[in-house]
């Protein structure tokens, strides 16, 4: 009888733990998973409340890298830059080697970074816009001579300019710009130091060998990041509050809408972030949440060295479902690699014009989007 | 008296069923989540 009771009990005792186990396990599973705001982020999240601006669209947009190279030998602009006292040391004061680089152009160590853009707009007329002026003005203006802009800035075709940010290799060229059209309307980004306006005005700086001959003439529009800053039906600039390396502040960014097509990002250098641009895009412009393509400097490995973290950068792209990428400049070969190996949709360009590799739209490469 | 321990030893067995229940719950979670991360 005793015998009988126990055995009951360790039966009871048996039933009732698998019964709370069952009843723990799923509370647990379930709990987690509430808790985990990525499961059911759009069950218990409140739901994101955009405020979203409509630019319009274009029919059509065309792409010219002028020159990505900014520069030719890595070790000696980071040996400038070290022997000037680091990377925060002002730009302007920086002594920067331009003879005896074998890498270099003529021996000159600086290039620089210059696109030409068409945009077509729905009515049919075709909008001429330069971004960025490049570094060193012989090269700039051999560039320039070669790919036709030269002629287009003697008559004054080019509707404005777009000065991405201050840094030497995206601006010090500009005299290869106003020495042929000095009244060209510019658009530069809130945060350009005073020493950028007196570039413009034509003041030389001779520590960083940096000068103008033609000062600027045109109607100079300061943009900030307060709204998205439409120029056009279609075409718009951000701007960004970004602190930068080598004493500057601000950089802006193109967004157009192409028809049919969706979003395209034109950048300079994108020091604020690939992933940061992206997502203002996704929250402030209609349609932002499908990014069509991507064009320009990614910085993300210009000196061609790799943190970890890196490679979440990478993968972070496939949320936005990107349908053509064009990478150059500061974006680093190792990324195009990474990016090309995660299957993102990386177009090759042709190495010439001393772009070195192919894996990047190099000097005088287009892409088109229509 | 015996039935009064027979309830009690119940409730002790509902208890600790409820507590391993929920670490495994949780390992289950991680586990699927873990599963899902790697296929994407």
């Amino acid at each position: 009888m005793t015998k009988e009771v126990l055995h009951m009990d360790n039966d009871f005792t048996r039933r009732s733990f698998v019964k709370g186990m069952a009843l723990g396990t799923l509370a647990g599973y379930f709990g987690a998973a509430a808790l985990s705001s990525t499961v059911f982020k759009k069950q218990l999240l409140p739901e994101e409340k955009l405020n979203l601006t409509d630019i319009g669209q274009i029919k059509g947009l065309k792409l010219k890298v002028i020159s990505e190279t900014s520069w030719y030998d890595n070790n000696v602009f980071l040996n400038d830059v070290k022997k000037a006292g680091g990377l925060l040391v002002n730009q302007y004061e920086i002594p920067w080697t331009r003879e005896g680089v074998k890498a270099g152009y003529q021996g000159d160590n600086l290039g620089g970074f210059s696109t030409y853009i068409e945009a077509e707009l729905l009515d049919g007329k075709v909008l001429k816009i330069l971004l960025d002026t490049g570094w060193n003005t012989h090269w700039m203006e051999k560039r320039y001579e070669e790919e036709g802009i030269t002629k287009k800035l003697v008559s004054k075709e080019i509707d404005f300019l777009v000065s991405s940010h201050e840094h030497m290799d995206h601006f010090f060229g500009i005299q290869a710009i106003l020495r042929h059209y000095p009244d060209i309307p510019m658009y530069v980004p809130r945060g350009f130091y005073q020493e950028g306006f007196d570039l413009l005005k034509g003041k030389s700086f001779p520590k960083a060998n940096v000068s103008n001959d033609s000062p600027h003439r045109g109607k100079l529009s300061i943009l900030d990041s307060k709204q998205v800053n439409i120029l056009y039906p279609g075409i718009a600039l951000m701007t960004f509050d970004v602190p930068i390396i080598l004493r500057v502040f601000g950089e802006q960014a193109f967004v157009f809408n192409v028809k049919d097509k969706g979003i395209v990002l034109v950048t300079g250098c994108c020091h604020q972030g690939i992933i940061s641009y992206m997502e203002a895009v996704r929250k402030s412009i209609k349609g932002g949440d499908k990014i069509y393509a991507v064009q320009g400097g990614l910085h993300i490995s210009p000196f061609e060295d790799w943190d970890p973290q890196y490679d979440d950068l990478i993968l972070a792209f496939n949320k936005y479902s990107v349908k053509t990428i064009g990478c150059n400049h500061c974006t680093g070969f190792i990324t195009a690699e990474k990016m090309l190996k995660a299957g993102l949709p990386i177009v090759k360009g042709t190495a010439r014009h001393m772009s070195k590799r192919d894996i990047y739209l190099g000097n005088g490469d287009e892409l088109i989007i229509a | 008296m015996a039935e009064e321990k027979n309830v009690q030893e119940i409730k002790a067995g509902y208890g600790r069923g409820v507590l391993v229940g929920l670490f495994v719950g949780i390992a289950l979670f991680m586990l699927t989540y873990y599963l899902l991360l790697m296929a994407k």
